[in-house]
């Protein structure tokens, strides 16, 4: 049951919530914070980075349609780099895992959860994600297909109530390419997500010209998330830093709208969802990555070594807003260098050295 | 050759234990000894004297084993062996021997008084038809040949349980049906080793593949109509002597959002209620949750006006939420399980005093709120949008509130995805339990959530195997 695979359709929802889900919440004020309106820019280079990584992956997947990344790795460039490479995928999964967790705790927490504990969170979230990282790829793609209608219905509202809110147009180009370009390197490590789909490689069903099915996912939550950033840049526009949940601040301006009453309460359905399935497919990516590192534990080990160190982490680091950016900021960027550096260098290995045989 | 047949008789019925309904008869016509064992109490006695014994007894002439077999006026005669003696007897033949042949006949004249087919409580119609099932199995068998005058539809049987030897039979249409999926009904079916079974529930745990599990896997109905309609689609199903219960395999979350109701009338209709079905279960599943979360947790969510109703009329309430909402709804559930079993008179008498002395006394003695009373009782109805699900919903309802009241809305949601999870987990005869939404099959969403026209049904469901995909051009 775990080895089973999942189809196009279920890794381009997979993606689209990958890709979405944690970039309308901090990100859009923080962006802000380092290169003001043009922090949009920002968001358009990165989504290019992301897409070009999404092109590498179909590339691969095409050429070699039943193998999986780390067979490849294996074949080409032996053991020790496989090993190094999981390595690398078990930390950047963990750390973004702990980056999701805590800005949504910081969100939960200020919204909706007076005065709770983070225990609260963490008995909520790790039974869901070790039951859906215990399931297999099919289960996951399912789920998210199941409930992939009721994410789009949601985000539309959202999205459309956004912009109905938006009453002013601020004003352009008050920030140089320099510091565009730095709020780009501080906060790579939001992008980059498409990652998992090279640890998902086999278990990934593909055919000729799926390729396009996983484009059109990407590029709908790319849009969307542009359309939300753009909602929030206009409805707040030179206060946007100090309002920092994009997606439900953008709501909360028309928070009493004609008869529905609070809509903004739907925006925190919507991150909650998000937030389970982006942390499970992550902690999924854990899990593979680290059967990799050692072939013969089973899949619990995998979980129950996460579940501690999570634990441990989440104790000492996080539940501080500033902490947390600090940590995206300055540590987090490092490990975009495996999305956007090491696994192109070695996809682009892959292929020059299967022209050369 | 039987020698004596009056020593025959007598080690079978010593075989039988002596029941006391086990009845026999001697007939000497000259050289020849015809004996005849049967049960009283199963079989048809005037059919025996007019059918069976008067035409041999007064028969002129020369009898032979043959001339009996030609004499005897009943439809379903067969000659059996030795060792299906007592089998034949049981089921309400009556075993016919003679001295002069080992020759052995069985006429089968079982007489059991049975219901008519009638409207089944557990699914009325307000149009179409109101036949059910019976307990007898011969009944059901006729109620659904009369629905297809053709040979495809094929019914085999077999019997199951040491003991009780029920009759089993699965039907289905040759040439839609899986074959794949049929056999692996009969092989489960032939490998139940069983005492006895005394209902086609006792049957569902060795067809699932996740016998544990809270939710239903297989289809049970007490209507032909429905029957005929799943076998139109592919399905197989299965008949269990003595119970008006018929399973079908195989079964999809789906089939418990359609009603038959739903295809007697307009489309457009049926779609509405379908989906105010949805929103039933969901109301059911977390409504009283729901209203702990928003009370306990995030109560700054809640529009202000609300925020004052519910703080007015709960700031006297002794209680926490939680308790007073599983108060409320034990209540109730002490209630509905007392109506159940009570006779209809006492029922009423017991949702009277239920429903309005002890709520209403309830909120005037301020020991339950106005809302929460509400509250359950919204979420307790709408349990009944989908009552073949009322069990499991139930349950799940208990979960959510203690999940609502101990940590609130994230827990809600996460549970629910918990159980989504857990049913794309559920696969019985290689459909998977929530198709056609996860896998997502367009074409069977045409009789999902929305329902079209059957005109515009062509083909069969693809959320399971079948044979011949296209029903209509």
């Amino acid at each position: 049951m775990r080895d089973k695979t999942m189809n196009i359709w279920q890794a381009g929802i997979c993606l689209f919530i990958i890709i979405f889900a944690n970039k309308i919440l901090l990100l859009p004020s923080l962006l802000y914070r380092l290169a003001n309106i043009e922090g949009m820019f920002a968001y358009l280079f990165s989504f290019m980075l992301e897409i070009g990584l999404l092109t590498l992956f179909i590339f691969l997947k095409r050429k070699y349609s039943h193998i999986s990344f780390s067979q490849l790795i294996r074949e080409k460039l032996g053991v020790i780099t496989l090993k190094i490479f999981y390595i690398l995928f078990c930390l950047y999964f963990f750390c973004k895992l702990i980056l999701i967790y805590n800005v949504t705790y910081i969100f939960f927490k200020d919204l909706i959860y007076k005065n709770s504990d983070s225990f609260l969170f963490i008995i909520c979230l790790l039974p869901i994600m070790n039951y859906l990282a215990y399931s297999s790829p099919r289960v996951v793609g399912r789920t998210a297909m199941a409930l992939f209608p009721i994410i789009l219905v949601v985000l539309i509202f959202c999205t459309v109530t956004s912009l109905i809110s938006v009453h002013d147009i601020p004003l352009f180009f008050q920030s140089s390419p320099l510091k565009v370009f730095l709020a780009t390197i501080k906060h790579i490590s939001s992008f980059g997500d498409a990652i998992f789909l090279f640890v998902f490689m086999d278990k990934i069903e593909y055919k000729k010209g799926d390729g396009k099915k996983l484009y059109f996912f990407a590029g709908l939550a790319i849009i969307f998330v542009l359309l939300i950033a753009v909602a929030f840049y206009f409805s707040y526009t030179y206060t946007s830093f100090m309002h920092p949940y994009a997606i439900f601040e953008t709501m909360g301006n028309i928070k009493d709208y004609g008869g529905l009453g609070r809509i903004d309460a739907v925006a925190v359905i919507l991150v909650i969802i998000l937030t389970y399935f982006q942390m499970s497919i992550y902690l999924k990516s854990f899990t593979i990555s680290f059967k990799e590192i050692f072939p013969k534990l089973s899949l619990n080990y995998a979980l129950i070594s996460f579940d501690f160190l999570f634990l441990i982490v989440v104790y000492l680091l996080v539940r501080n807003l500033e902490r947390t950016i600090l940590y995206a900021e300055s540590i987090l960027p490092y490990f975009s260098l495996i999305s956007f550096v090491l696994v192109p260098i070695t996809s682009i290995v892959f292929l020059a050295l299967k022209r050369r045989r | 050759m039987i020698e004596n047949v009056e020593k025959k008789i007598k080690n079978l019925k010593k075989e039988m234990h002596n029941s006391f309904d086990i009845s026999d008869r001697v007939l000497n016509l000259d050289e020849l000894t015809v004996g005849f064992i049967y049960l009283k109490s199963f079989t048809d006695n005037l059919i025996f004297s007019s059918a069976i014994y008067e035409p041999i007894s007064s028969y002129k002439g020369k009898l032979s084993f043959e001339e009996i077999k030609k004499l005897i006026q009943a439809n379903d005669i067969k000659e059996i062996k030795d060792e299906e003696i007592i089998d034949n007897i049981m089921k309400g033949a009556v075993v016919i021997f003679v001295n002069t042949s080992n020759k052995i006949l069985a006429v089968d004249i079982q007489k059991f008084n049975t219901r008519a087919p009638s409207e089944p409580p557990t699914s009325p119609v307000i149009q179409g038809p109101r036949e059910g099932f019976t307990e007898d199995i011969k009944t059901n068998i006729g109620l659904l040949r009369k629905r297809f005058f053709s040979s495809d539809l094929v019914l085999k049987n077999f019997s199951v349980g040491r003991k009780t030897k029920t009759t089993i039979v699965i039907a289905y249409l040759h040439g839609v049906a899986d074959k794949k999926v049929v056999k692996e009904v009969e092989k489960k079916l032939k490998a139940i080793d069983i005492d006895g079974v005394v209902d086609s529930y006792y049957l569902m745990p060795y067809l699932i593949s996740h016998p544990n599990s809270l939710f239903k896997q297989i289809g049970n109905t007490e209507k032909p109509d429905i029957v005929s309609a799943k076998l139109l689609e592919g399905r197989v199903a299965i008949l269990l002597d003595n119970t008006p219960m018929v399973l079908t395999v195989p079964f999809v979350l789906l089939e418990e959002m359609q009603n038959t109701n739903d295809y007697y009338t307009n489309y457009i209709y049926a779609s509405l209620l379908r989906f105010i079905r949805a929103i039933g279960v969901f109301l059911a599943l977390l409504g009283p949750g729901t209203y702990i979360a928003l009370q306990l947790f995030h109560y700054n969510v809640l529009p202000i006006k609300y925020l004052i109703t519910i703080a007015d009329s709960t700031q006297q309430i002794p209680f926490t939420p939680f308790i007073e909402i599983l108060f409320i709804s034990l209540l109730f559930q002490i209630l509905y399980e007392v109506s159940l079993r009570l006779p209809s008179y006492l029922g009423l008498a017991t949702s009277v005093v239920g429903a309005l002395i002890l709520g209403d006394t309830g909120v005037k003695a301020g020991l339950i709120s106005p809302p929460a009373v509400i509250v359950v009782a919204i979420a307790k109805i709408a349990l009944y949008t989908i009552p073949e699900q009322s069990a499991q919903i139930t349950v799940l309802q208990f979960v959510f509130l203690l999940i609502g009241a101990s940590v609130g809305l994230l827990g809600l949601i996460g549970g629910l995805i918990y159980i989504i999870a857990y049913l794309n987990n559920l696969e019985n005869f290689g459909a998977p339990y929530l198709a056609p939404f996860s896998p997502f099959i367009l074409s069977d969403n045409k009789d999902g959530f929305i329902r079209v026209s059957i005109k515009d049904m062509k083909t069969r469901p693809k959320s399971f195997k079948n044979s011949n995909l296209r029903r209509q051009k």
